[in-house]
Parts: structure tokens; sequence; C-alpha cells
């Protein structure tokens, strides 16, 4: 698998400006193991003087993008729980999300054992209740709701691949590109 | 040449022919279709001479579009013209993610997501105008 480029060592370019709760939680989580950690990058000493950098370059490039893939399945869930007519319109967009992220599995199989890790090391220690987004009681707006988490993910897959190089660059284009067809279509 | 060239290249091809190709499209659809197509053509051909660009500032001569192309099927009527531009675009987004998978610049690049993501959108439209599902497709261009 190519790996990504890096391109400011102040400024790690494999982290997502948007990342999410629980890819702050990963990083802090992996914190004391960065030192023996691979991380595929290359050409900047950490500062030890920057506790933040040191927790990001911990982190595998696509980590932060395998959490938010999850978190866009676990948004389709959710909404197809609360209004099951939307499951059947919606349902070949969900099954494309899911083909996307096992491919992005399948391309980074180190960044998909981080966010497995984090997925059980988290569990046991979210003490602190994340503030619940406000009900939504109509399938319109429910179905707007969905579409802006889809866009927020394109851009972000978007980015990722503008970051990385080769076949993986290619792969996460083209999700991104299907991706967006998802919100045109959710739109 | 060096392998972003061979991409560029790769793209400008599928260009060439989405542009050759649109003029069918063009002429076989409902007359109300034809202001979009023509906006979607003028898109290509713009995509066209930007790649012509990037490729001569990279000291390449940018290759040539063929006199004629060979149309895949029989486009005879609008639902036909609209399975010919889905078709057409799947090619050119499958242009532009080899461009990507050879890019060195973030210029080059960042220019071939945005008509890799462009194919995938006119793709889905053309899918839903022609009762075609899934309309979006699942890996553009792979």
């Amino acid at each position: 698998m190519p790996e990504m480029r890096q391109a400011d060592c102040k400024t790690p370019a494999v982290i997502d400006s948007r990342l999410s709760r629980r890819t702050l939680l990963l990083a802090s989580a992996t914190t004391a193991a960065a030192a023996g950690l691979g991380t595929g990058l290359t050409g900047c000493e950490a500062d030890p003087a920057e506790p933040d950098a040191q927790a990001e370059a911990a982190i595998e490039p696509l980590t932060p993008v395998l959490i938010a893939q999850q978190d866009l399945l676990a948004s389709y869930e959710q909404t197809f729980d609360a209004f099951p007519e939307l499951a059947v319109a919606l349902a070949e967009l969900r099954t494309q999300t899911a083909a996307h992220t096992e491919a992005l599995v399948a391309a980074a199989p180190g960044a998909a054992a981080q966010v497995g890790a984090a997925s059980s090391s988290l569990a046991p220690s979210s003490t602190q209740p994340v503030p619940a987004p406000p009900p939504v009681t109509d399938v319109a707006t429910a179905r707007l709701a969905l579409r802006r988490v889809v866009d927020a993910a394109a851009g972000r897959l978007g980015a990722a691949a503008l970051r990385a190089d080769g076949d993986l660059a290619a792969l996460l284009g083209s999700c991104a590109a299907s991706t967006a067809c998802h919100a045109r279509l959710l739109g | 040449m060096s392998a972003e060239v061979e991409g560029l290249q790769a793209a400008l091809r599928a260009e060439h022919s989405a542009v050759w190709a649109y003029g069918i499209v063009g002429a076989t659809v409902a007359l109300e279709s034809r202001a979009a197509i023509r906006d979607v053509d003028a898109a290509h051909r713009a995509r066209r001479d930007e790649l012509a660009d990037l490729i001569l500032l990279r000291g390449a001569d940018p290759e040539p579009s063929e006199a004629s192309y060979e149309l895949p099927f029989p486009v005879g009527d609008t639902t036909a013209a609209f399975r010919l531009a889905a078709q057409l675009e799947a090619g050119v987004a499958e242009g532009y993610a080899f461009a990507v998978s050879q890019a060195d610049s973030q210029r080059a690049k960042g220019f071939c997501l945005t008509g890799l993501t462009d194919a995938a959108l006119r793709q889905t439209t053309w899918h839903q105008l022609a009762g075609i599902a899934p309309a979006s497709p699942e890996f553009p261009g792979l």
C-alpha cells in the first residue's frame, strides 16, 4: 500500500482538521504507546514539548477516516431505525457506504486495527455523556440531517485522497466521489 | 514521460471521447434536455483544455483527439442517449481515477479528484434519467 505524504512537521498532514471526539480520545489513549508504534510516517522528529503532536503521530493515516466511516454507517442505522420508510429508499446508499468502508479497511489494515482497539478501549471509559442532538421528528428533517453527515464524509474522504498517493489516493477519491453522489441523492 | 503526465494523458483521452460523443447525445435527446447536454459538453471541453495546459506545463505534447470513436451501442432515442452519457462519464471517471493514482503534484491530483467527482455526479444524473439503478456508482473510476 502506498504511504501517505507528510507535508509539514508541525502540522501532520495525515490528521484531518475535523477530527471527531473519538479520534481525539484515541490520540490521547495511544500517546503512551507512541514511541514503539510504527506510523508509516517519516522525516519528522516528534518534539517532546508537544504531546499533541506525539499523539497525532501515533495514529495511522487512515484511522480518522475509518472512524468517520463507522460513524457514518451508524448515522444511517439511527436514521433507518427512526424512519423505516427511509431504510427502503436509501438502502443502496448504506450498502455502498459499507462497501467503501470494507475496501478502506482492506487497504489499511493497520488503521483498521487501531479503530478496533479504540472501540474496545473507549467503551468502558465513556463516563462523560455526550449531549444528544435535538430529536428529529419528521422524515424530511431526518433526510436533511443525514445529507449533512454524508456531505461532510465526502469532504473528509476527498481531503484524505489529496494527502494520499498511488492506488490509495484513487480509492479514497473514488469513495469520495460516490459519497458526494449520495449527498446529491439525499438532497 | 513521467507517470503524472501518463495519467493526465489518460484523462485527456477520456475527455476527448466524451466531447465527441456528447455531440451524439445532444443530437439524440429530446429538446427539453438539450440545454443540459450543452452545459455538460461545455464543461468537458473546458476540462479538456485545462488538461492540455497541465500537460504542456510539464513539457509534453497533449494527445490529440481521434477523428471519430465507436459507439458502444446504437443510440436512437433519449433513453439510449442518457445511457450513453452515463457510460461516457464512467469512462471519464476511470481516466481521472488513474490520473489521481499517478499524480505527484497537489495541483494535478486536486484537479483530477474534482474531475472524478464531477463525472460521478453526472453519471448519477444520467442514471436517474435513464431509469438505471442504483443511480450512484459504487466505486466510480475503479
